[in-house]
């Protein structure tokens, strides 16, 4: 909806009716040199969903219900199409714990031999959880999903999160 | 043309109407000397001009109206600014400036630009529409090349602080598409509405530097086949507090394909 392919612009404070999910292929601002396949150094702040500061892009804080006794319930999927690599800060609320740490997640979007799939997830907690996160790849779609104890009550996870460089 | 200091005050864009509209040549009409028309023979079609030797009022037969009518060039604008003597292009002697228009609109029923802001500096539009003949059927390319608004400038002379408030931009392939110089400008609180883009500044070459200081403010886009906004390869402009509807989305005939962020 807006492309900007040089250095020193701004697009601050616009909205658009075109949602997340729409907004792949065709981003709503695009910071983005298709001729140089760089990306300059201005700024854009993408409705509610994300700020970007050149190559660095800072998504919007989302949360999700825990659900109690959780096997393998999705939180969110990532396009490794347009993001090879991200971080997920969080923080997960059951009960009378709390932890907050990162996920740092790598892949190759097209699963070529000798790449793979690799992350961690650094967190310190008050108590445990008893939330376990999880990611799987699966053709170009990373997941993040989580499994949950059964014996405790349903929690809250926060997250956000960034990146470094996208492609088109 | 608009000249320096030159105020212009309509009574509203609904009623105050500058139109560029020629129609097609009809037999046994009386046209004014002056007037523009169509002349068609077999599939080529010109403008023309009736001539001075051409009485007012008499109706012209088919037979004879080539002995009335020169062909005429398609003027490239409906208006254009103009230095104080009235000069324009390269004749332009000092800065067009000053000039405010209020409440007016600028039509055209042709395949040419709206207003040319030409070497011009602290010019302002207000509760202007200009308006073009092109409809989504036209606006899946940019082959017409029609622009609402279009700039030149020079090194000596640049396009400088150039105010459009309130103003609607519709029925061209772009509201504004300039490589040409320009020192600040603000297009702001207006609408954008059935384009193939809206506003493209820069280019493959930019003219001392293109664009800057360009600030699109709290407008609203809808109906734009590509971009609303695209800054291509110039720096300091700012998009701002603006409204997309439909736009990107190639008039909703082609829908994006549904990916993951």
């Amino acid at each position: 909806v807006i492309t900007i392919d040089a250095i020193n612009n701004v697009s601050i404070g616009d909205m658009f009716q075109r949602t997340t999910a729409y907004s792949g292929t065709y981003p709503r601002i695009k910071i983005y040199n298709t001729a140089t396949a760089t990306i300059p150094a201005s700024i854009g702040v993408d409705s509610a969903a994300q700020v970007q500061m050149g190559s660095f892009i800072r998504e919007t804080g989302q949360q999700a219900t825990i659900t109690a006794g959780a096997t393998n319930t999705t939180l969110f999927t990532v396009s490794t199409t347009f993001i090879k690599a991200f971080k997920m800060d969080y923080t997960i609320i059951v009960e009378t714990s709390a932890r907050t740490g990162t996920m740092t997640i790598a892949n190759d979007a097209d699963d070529s031999a000798g790449d793979g799939l690799s992350y961690t997830d650094d967190y310190v907690e008050n108590s445990t959880t008893g939330v376990t996160l999880n990611v799987t790849d699966v053709g170009g779609t990373v997941t993040v999903s989580y499994a949950s104890d059964a014996g405790r009550a349903a929690g809250k996870i926060y997250y956000s999160l960034t990146h470094l460089g996208r492609s088109y | 043309v608009i000249p320096s200091f030159a105020r212009l005050y309509g009574e509203g864009a609904n009623s105050s109407i500058i139109s560029f509209n020629v129609q097609n040549w009809a037999a046994n009409t009386a046209y004014a000397q002056g007037v523009l028309v169509y002349y068609v023979a077999g599939n080529a079609c010109t403008i023309a001009v009736l001539l001075p030797l051409m009485p007012v009022g008499v109706r012209l037969h088919r037979a004879v109206k080539l002995l009335y009518w020169a062909a005429e060039a398609l003027p490239g604008y409906i208006a254009q600014t103009a230095d104080a003597q009235g000069n324009t292009g390269v004749n332009i002697l000092s800065a067009p400036q000053n000039i405010e228009v209020t409440g007016m609109a600028f039509q055209t029923n042709q395949l040419n630009t709206g207003i040319l802001i030409e070497k011009a500096k602290n010019c302002s539009f207000n509760n202007v529409d200009v308006f073009g003949p092109l409809t989504t059927a036209d606006l899946t390319v940019s082959t017409d090349n029609t622009k609402a608004i279009d700039w030149s400038s020079t090194s000596s002379l640049p396009c400088t602080q150039i105010v459009f408030d309130n103003c609607r931009f519709s029925g061209f392939t772009y509201a504004i598409n300039t490589a040409q110089q320009i020192n600040g400008a603000v297009i702001s609180n207006g609408q954008f509405d059935t384009m193939y883009q809206g506003v493209v500044l820069g280019g493959v070459t930019p003219v001392n530097g293109g664009a800057t200081g360009v600030r699109v403010m709290h407008n609203l886009f809808d109906d734009i086949y590509e971009e609303g906004i695209y800054i291509n390869g110039v720096s300091l402009n700012a998009s701002g507090y603006n409204i997309f509807y439909d736009v990107g989305n190639h008039f909703n005939l082609v829908p994006p394909v549904l990916q993951h962020l």
